[in-house]
């Protein structure tokens, strides 16, 4: 019997815990990644507006395959539906803490070299302590970077059929009769 | 008895004296110089003085060099950098070339869309008519170029290989000059490669790292190996011979009609007829010459005023100070004056040392106006930077400079405060809003030299600062702990 309260007991504790870990910071905002971005890097950019701790994370997303993990494809990860696959955090770098004082301070990190995949960012509010209260995540998906400069001339499409017609309407007038 | 040949003889030498002291007499009467000035070498001309100018080209340069490698990610770079500048004048010389070049209006969503693909773009830190700049980079007259007015920036993209992009900001305008190959371009092509495969600083703009709209880009971590810098004004007071020489440049060898005046507080001001003309020198706060305004001959354009200006500083103090490092001259700002029916110019030039800006709080190293064809002012505060700073900075180990983006994040509210005070209204509600609202008028953000306006003798140092625009002001930071160092109200000290 006793045993069994104190195993209660526990398990109060730790979803209590959980509970009130998995609330976000108010004053942690996780500004960059956005939900997509293009390239093989990533910028993180976190906005703290009060003193306190923060440790920062970051993880890529992977799916099993086999017995391997991959990077997810980025238009499956779009979809956001992932509930069909098996994803394990795979760390990107050693947790970074800081400590802030002020009432307005980034962190602000760039992670280099990354394949196109499903990443996400996690930053904990730590008490004095050294405990997790708090923890603000974002997921983003990365794109391959775009090579596609055929999308510039489209752009300027219209402007090209303009500057079309009015050189036609300048030969029209000066050769009319 | 003389022989009638040594009589002769005689006459002759007479003469020849008599013609010497007759030159003599003459000099002394045309030149009326001082009996212990008196030099052989005054009178025979010196053909052999060199008076370096630099040309309209070597003062025209773009302030910042921006390469955006598509993704969010930017590089700075200077100008010199993989010549980066050269590259682009080698472009508009090939553009030059070609009969086929047609300008068109677009619009200001075509400029942001096309500047998103990777791209360089220069932008100048002021407006650049469009003619003196087509006439300067050999870039003909154009189909359909009448309706650019000035030239601030200039860009390339890779996603319109063909084409050069200007933004006139004076008249709220966005342009492509069209060419018929893409192959002119290609060298900006591998100028941004070169750059990308480099170890640059990256940068990101203001607002994907704080969340809102600013497209200023800063860096995100630098390293950097700026130190003080000490530094001496470039004409002591107590210097006479040298404050008279530099008198003569003005007003003749002679100082006819020149009145010489020394005040009790230092100053030394040389005044011709009824403050006509008027030079004045000012301990540790340099010179300003100013002649009375008269028929001025007309609006001479942009180009000959900036050629008259350089001429006028080079005849006047020079390009270069006595014996500090070099610094690189350049046109930091232009502003269109007219008094009186004439019409001319105001040039402010900046300095360069070690291609890093020196930014004076309250002040300008050189400002001359020119109205017509004749400078009517001229103030000249130059400084000489120890000649060994340069190898100093080499060998000091670089350390990491205080977070752009903490920097604004430390000091938003003191700049918020000094905005204020200058005469600015906001309706800002909290503390967010006026973050947002002072991050987004931030027009730049980059490391310099900062010269305070109030130094004593001891404290004669350039300090490593960030210097940032916000709207008309430009305000300093220390570069390490960015603590405010002051600022200056650009419209005010350059007129």
């Amino acid at each position: 019997m006793k045993k069994c309260l104190i195993a209660l007991i526990v398990l109060i504790v730790f979803v209590s815990g959980t509970v009130f870990a998995s609330a976000a910071d108010a004053d942690v905002t996780i500004i960059s990644p956005t939900e997509t971005v293009s390239g093989n890097n990533l910028l993180i950019s976190v906005r703290v507006t009060a003193p306190k701790t923060i440790k920062v994370y970051a993880y890529e997303e992977k799916q099993k395959v086999g017995d391997t993990y991959v990077s997810i494809d980025p238009e499956v990860a779009r979809d956001k539906d992932l509930s069909n696959i098996t994803i394990k955090s795979i760390s990107l770098m050693t947790p970074e803490t800081v400590t802030v004082t002020g009432n307005l301070h980034f962190y602000s990190k760039k992670l280099e070299n990354l394949n196109p995949g499903l990443y996400r960012i996690k930053v904990e509010t730590l008490n004095s302590n050294g405990e997790a209260v708090a923890y603000t995540t974002a997921r983003t998906v990365v794109m391959p970077k775009s090579l596609d400069t055929e999308s510039g001339k489209a752009i300027f499409q219209t402007q090209n059929q303009g500057a079309l017609q009015w050189v036609q309407n300048l030969l029209k007038s000066i050769f009319k009769n | 008895m003389f022989k009638p040949r040594h009589i002769e003889r005689i006459k002759d030498v007479i003469l020849v004296v008599l013609f010497f002291t007759t030159m003599l007499l003459l000099y002394f009467l045309w030149q009326n110089p001082m009996v212990d000035s008196f030099k052989l070498s005054s009178i025979i001309s010196d053909d052999n003085e060199v008076v370096e100018i630099p040309s309209l080209e070597e003062v025209t340069k773009p302030e910042d060099t921006i390469v955006n490698f598509g993704g969010g990610e930017y590089a700075s770079i200077h100008h010199e950098e993989f010549s980066a500048w050269g590259q682009l004048k080698q472009v508009l010389n090939q553009f030059g070339k070609e009969e086929g070049i047609v300008a068109e209006r677009i619009t200001k969503e075509q400029y942001e869309q096309i500047m998103e693909f990777k791209s360089i773009k220069y932008t100048f830190s002021y407006d650049i008519p469009f003619n003196a700049f087509s006439e300067l980079f050999n870039l003909p007259r154009v189909q359909g170029s009448d309706m650019i007015g000035t030239v601030f920036s200039i860009a390339y993209s890779s996603g319109s290989p063909e084409s050069l992009f200007i933004y006139d900001k004076k008249n709220e305008g966005y342009f492509r000059l069209i060419s018929e190959s893409e192959e002119y371009t290609k060298a900006l092509e591998e100028l941004m490669a070169k750059v990308e495969d480099s170890s640059y600083t990256t940068h990101y703009t203001i607002g994907t790292l704080v969340g809102t709209s600013n497209q200023t880009v800063l860096p995100l971590n630098l390293m950097t190996n700026l130190a003080d810098i000490p530094y001496s004004t470039e004409i002591d007071t107590k210097e006479a011979d040298y404050i008279r020489e530099f008198a003569q440049s003005f007003f003749g060898d002679s100082l006819d009609f020149v009145r010489r005046i020394e005040e009790s507080k230092g100053n030394i001001i040389y005044m011709y007829g009824y403050s006509d003309k008027t030079l004045t020198i000012t301990p540790n706060n340099g010179i300003e010459y100013k002649e009375k305004e008269g028929p001025a001959g007309s609006d001479v354009g942009y180009l000959k005023s900036l050629e008259i200006a350089l001429e006028y500083v080079g005849t006047h103090g020079g390009w270069k100070t006595y014996d500090g490092a070099n610094i690189t001259p350049y046109v930091k700002s232009v502003t269109r004056i007219e008094s009186d029916n004439n019409k001319g110019y105001r040039f402010v030039f900046g300095m360069e040392f070690d291609k890093k800006g020196i930014y004076y709080e309250n002040n300008e190293p050189i400002v001359v106006e020119v109205l017509g064809d004749r400078v009517t002012n001229y103030t000249r505060n130059l400084i000489q930077v120890d000649p060994k700073a340069k190898e100093l900075n080499e060998m000091t180990p670089e350390k990491e400079a205080f977070s752009a983006v903490n920097m604004i994040a430390k000091n938003y509210k003191y700049i918020y405060k000094v905005l204020l005070e200058e005469g600015y209204e906001f309706e800002i509600n909290g503390d967010k809003e006026m973050f947002e609202t002072i991050s987004n008028m931030i027009e730049s953000i980059e490391e310099g030299y900062f010269k305070p306006e109030s130094e004593s003798d001891e404290e004669m140092k350039l300090i490593p600062a960030w210097i940032v625009k916000v709207d008309s002001f430009m305000m300093y930071f220390d570069l390490f702990n960015a603590k405010p160092l002051g600022y200056t109200n650009v419209s005010a000290s350059r007129g």
